[in-house]
């Protein structure tokens, strides 16, 4: 075994033993601390997986079941990131949720445990090679996460049930997509290969091409319902409004992205098959266009912050497909996108939930003045939520401009005029909201009422810097790196 | 005689999908399903007997076992005593509801002849099973006020994909039985968990009281 | 044989039909653990209405006394178009499908409008409820019928039914379902109409012919058997295995599956129990949808084994 599948094995070894840790305790305190030890020690893993993987950037690992690319090693970054920020948020969070009752303790062992679960197999979607072992991940994640989402409260028991049945019916689209692709597959030589991304992005002239873009529209379908895809988003705002503030983050922040990064893998090897005729890029940027639309539509009627935040998901998800349905540059800057909508969501959904929880209320119009009684988080709402809206200069002012550059130079200005129309009605509507939110006619004699805590200040201020630091310039070793990336979903991993 | 007898099950199937969509009654509904999942295991019996795999005749036994036996009767259980429950109430009329499932069926056995992936099914009355239970089984998701009646039309879709895994199995096994496994055990399990926690909180299982959210 | 199919065919029907309504009226009786009718009993009940002697009401006109007379002779004549010996020679053109149903449908009509010309009320609801019942089974027997031409390539429903490989056809043998109900719904029998019920108001068959007496109930009593025999003798000819053998042999081995078409019947008339009026159309349409579905397949000729 080399040093990389040391490193894996390494990393779930920490999962499994943080989540038996988990098991024994009472204590909510050190329940929580678990996680972030373990997201922390995961955080080093993929540190380690970036120093391990150069210069080869492509590594297959046990036999080719794994494969570690400068794709999947960009969302495992990402992950890492979010889930370590998350982590350490939750302590204050749960904290707080505990002391004024809301919460019981012994709902922070099931979460804890689950939670760890989720992130692990999560990194198994962004790891695996077989399409099969992508497939089952995926669905083991819609699994655990449904158990995070529930808690005694009605609305939120519909909200889980909106969520398994949709994603459940959108994971048996995908297991056909997967096995049409195995049918589609059927004529290659190697029988195991069949399976394999890697090989079959190699060899994807054997592959029947009218069979794969049908497998693809399936996988489409499929994993964009877990990915909040239009038509297939309609769980998205009811699950993330009604789920904890930590586990709305983690959606929005990373597991919409993992299921998008499912469509990433599919989509070279479709477009080899059909001799790169843009068909497949074209139902990708679709459903982009289609969530788009959807999204600037409804936004402007929310009343529910994290609602509104859900949304502004599904937008940037759109956002995010439209670049990958681009091709070029525009992959480029889908991939930005990622990173910057994944920093500034989960912000978002911090500062929004803990104004929530501080107010008593997540309706809007009740909120007011956040910025003055909940500092840390009045503040950051409003930054972050800048950041989503795309204002200049930030990581996601940049990828929508070269987005926009990009639909400008080939030529699809039908495209690019609903795009800016639809970026500009989700720009009003959220500095509508934010300003009342943050700065509205509260009194201001009113002192200081809660300040935060110094931990959740540093993560804040991190972020807004990296955000602030992509806007402005993306390095050159960083800017290689996404190109490799690009490169991948455009050609294929290369082995 | 062996291609006959598929032939019929596969038929037998579709009729299975047009008798669910024309009950009134859930206990029929639940009799239907289990019926189903046992006329999916003697699929999967026959198709053993094509080609000699263990692996066909492991699903088969699954599928006899919990998709005609257990769930059923899990399902009834949760049914029992629930008044509210035992009319089916779906959005669109008994009648027209079977019009529609035999619209979808024809329209299954019309794209089979057009599409490319008539080769990707051991016959084209098996392909069109698979695909009409798969449109059939979405439209009783999409048309019912009864919880329950959800859950098994999420039921008819899973054994659309376990009759198009079939024919994938017969080359490439392991995947589509774990693939099978998964979606059987984990996904209807736990919509069945999440059911019972609405019948305790709500003392209902009627659709119309989980509309709250709804922009 | 020498005489001509359109001979025999109706020779058989006056032959044989109150045998068949003899052996259903048996199997009710087995359920019920009685000894029940003699099996020739029906003949014998026919035999004493021709010996008996009208009863007119003053307020029929001549439609009530012609219509037992047509319905019978068009009921008759209907059983020419399916053949019994299927060598003999054959009235067949194209279209003869439309004929023999319209001649059944005249039979109908005049069933109707004879109830409704005695005045009374009870047969008026009979004639309406039979007036709906045909309008619900007739596409019901036409998709079927189109189905088995169009499996074998004919226009004519009487080559179509002669044609000696019928069962190994899956979209012909799927609508012998739908048939099955159409008999059940068109010869009033359970779970469409209780032919032994003694209330008028759920009576559907029973109450148009209440007014009748004599020889007019006794022709009315003989075109329903003689209905029965037909619809039997079709669904016979459906499910007639298709292996080569002499013509008697085939005619003996349907007059069998005639019969145990009778004992099922018989079966379900005693197992089930008249389901609710709105039910009905729901019954036949899904009858319907079954044949549309036999239909629609064989039209995409979906069989390439």
């Amino acid at each position: 075994m080399n040093l990389i599948e040391i490193t894996v094995v390494l990393i779930y070894a920490f999962f499994a033993g943080g989540t038996a840790s988990c098991f024994r305790s009472k204590n909510p305190a050190k329940l929580l601390l678990v996680p972030v030890i373990s997201s922390s020690a995961v955080f080093l893993g993929g540190i380690a997986f970036l120093i391990e993987t150069r210069p080869e950037n492509t590594v297959l690992l046990f036999g080719g079941t794994l494969i570690i690319d400068s794709l999947s090693l960009l969302h495992i970054l990402l992950v890492n990131t979010i889930f370590l920020i998350t982590s350490i948020y939750t302590t204050g969070y749960f904290r707080e949720k505990i002391k004024c009752g809301a919460l019981k303790a012994s709902y922070a062992k099931r979460f804890s445990i689950l939670w760890q679960t989720f992130q692990a197999v999560l990194l198994l979607v962004l790891l695996s090679n077989n399409i099969g072992l992508m497939w089952i991940s995926l669905e083991a994640t819609t699994i655990v996460s449904a158990f995070l989402i529930i808690s005694d409260a009605e609305l939120s028991i519909e909200a889980t049930w909106k969520y398994l049945l949709i994603c459940s019916v959108g994971i048996v689209f995908a297991f056909f997509g997967t096995m049409l692709t195995v049918a589609a597959a059927r004529g290659m030589q190697s029988s195991e290969g069949v399976y394999l991304f890697s090989y079959l992005s190699a060899n994807a002239d054997e592959i029947d091409p009218r069979l794969m873009l049908l497998a693809f529209i399936l996988v489409v379908v499929g994993f964009g319902t877990k990915a909040g895809l239009s038509p297939m988003h309609t769980w998205l705002p009811d699950a993330h409004s009604q789920a904890p503030t930590p586990v709305s983050a983690v959606f929005s922040g990373v597991m919409l992205n993992c299921a998008l990064f499912c469509i990433m893998r599919y989509l070279p090897i479709t477009e080899a098959a059909l001799d790169f005729d843009g068909q497949a890029r074209s139902i990708v940027l679709l459903c982009g266009f289609m969530s788009l639309i959807f999204a600037a539509v409804f936004i402007p009627i929310q009343s529910d912050v994290k609602r509104m935040l859900a949304y502004c998901s599904v937008e940037h998800i759109g956002i995010i497909a439209i670049g990958l349905g681009l091709g070029g540059l525009g992959i480029f800057a889908a991939l930005l996108h990622t990173v910057g909508h994944s920093l500034s969501k989960v912000l978002a959904f911090f500062s929004a939930g803990s104004i929530a929880d501080h107010f008593g209320t997540r309706e809007m119009k009740d909120i007011q003045c956040a910025s003055h009684k909940v500092p840390l988080w009045g503040n950051t709402f409003f930054l972050s939520c800048l950041v989503l809206m795309g204002v200049a200069p930030s990581a996601v002012f940049m990828s929508e401009f070269l987005l926009a550059k990009e639909l400008f130079f080939t030529g699809k200005y039908i495209i690019l005029a609903f795009f800016l129309l639809g970026t500009l009605a989700v720009f009003f509507s959220m500095l509508r909201y934010t300003m009342l939110i943050s700065f509205g006619k509260g009194p201001k004699e009113q002192g200081v009422e809660s300040r935060g805590r110094r931990v959740d200040t540093v993560i804040v201020i991190t972020c807004l810097l990296l955000l602030l630091f992509l806007g402005l310039w993306i390095p050159a070793p960083l800017s290689n790196f996404l190109k490799d990336a690009v490169s991948i979903i455009e050609k294929g991993a290369t082995l | 005689m062996k291609s006959d007898l598929l032939a019929w099950v596969s038929l037998l199937i579709i009729v299975s999908n047009l008798y669910l969509l024309s009950s009134s009654r859930l206990a029929s509904l639940i009799k239907g399903v289990a019926f189903q999942g046992i006329l999916l295991g003697a699929l999967s019996l026959l198709m053993a007997g094509h080609s000699a795999s263990y692996h066909l005749i492991f699903l088969a036994i699954l599928s006899i076992a919990v998709k005609g036996i257990l769930i059923p009767f899990y399902l009834s259980k949760l049914v029992r005593g629930v008044k509210e429950l035992r009319d089916a109430n779906p959005v669109i009329g008994y009648s027209l509801s079977m019009f529609i499932g035999v619209v979808i069926s024809c329209f299954a056995f019309y794209i089979l002849q057009k599409a490319p992936f008539v080769h990707a099914f051991v016959s084209v009355f098996h392909g069109a099973s698979a695909i009409s239970t798969a449109g059939i089984g979405l439209f009783l998701i999409i048309t019912s006020r009864n919880v329950i009646r959800q859950i098994i039309g999420f039921l008819v879709f899973e054994n659309a994909s376990f009759i198009f895994g079939l024919s994938i199995a017969l080359y490439q096994p392991l995947f589509v039985e774990m693939g099978i496994l998964l979606d059987t055990f984990a996904g209807v399990l736990i919509m069945v968990i999440a059911a019972k926690r609405i019948l305790t909180v709500h003392q209902s299982i009627s659709v119309r009281s989980l509309e709250r959210l709804s922009k | 044989m020498n005489l001509p199919e359109y001979i025999i065919s109706p020779l058989a029907a006056l032959l044989l039909s109150p045998l068949l309504a003899g052996i259903i009226n048996r199997t009710k009786a087995f359920f019920a653990g009685r000894k029940g009718q003699h099996l020739f009993q029906v003949y014998f009940d026919l035999a004493r209405l021709f010996r008996k002697d009208y009863v007119f009401s003053k307020t029929t006109s001549w439609i009530f006394r012609v219509s037992p007379v047509i319905i019978f002779t068009a009921t008759l004549a209907s059983t020419c178009f399916v053949p019994f010996i299927s060598s003999g020679t054959r009235i067949s053109f194209a279209g003869d499908l439309v004929l023999m149903l319209y001649l059944l449908a005249l039979a109908r009509f005049f069933l109707i409008i004879s109830a409704l010309d005695t005045g009374s009320s009870f047969e008026g609801m009979g004639a309406s409820r039979e007036a709906f019942f045909s309008v619900m089974t007739e596409p019901v027997i036409f998709t079927c019928l189109l189905s088995i031409m169009r499996a074998n390539g004919t226009v004519s429903i009487t080559e179509a039914l002669s044609a000696p490989m019928l069962s190994d056809s899956i979209s012909v043998l799927l609508s012998a379902l739908p048939l099955f109900f159409v008999l059940l719904a068109e010869n009033s029998r359970i779970p469409f109409d209780d032919p032994n019920t003694h209330l008028e108001l759920t009576m559907i068959h029973e109450v148009m012919i209440l007014d009748n007496s004599g020889p007019g109930l006794g022709l009315l009593e003989y075109a329903a058997s003689v209905k029965l025999w037909l619809f039997s003798l079709i669904l016979g000819r459906i499910l007639l295995p298709s292996t080569g053998m002499s013509p008697f042999v085939q005619t003996l081995i349907l007059l069998a599956i005639m019969g145990l078409i009778a004992v099922v019947i018989g079966t379900v008339e005693s197992v089930m129990a008249r389901i609710r009026l709105i039910k009905v159309p729901q019954m036949l349409f899904g009858a319907g949808v079954a044949a549309l579905l036999g239909f629609f397949i064989n039209v995409t000729k979906a069989i390439p084994w």
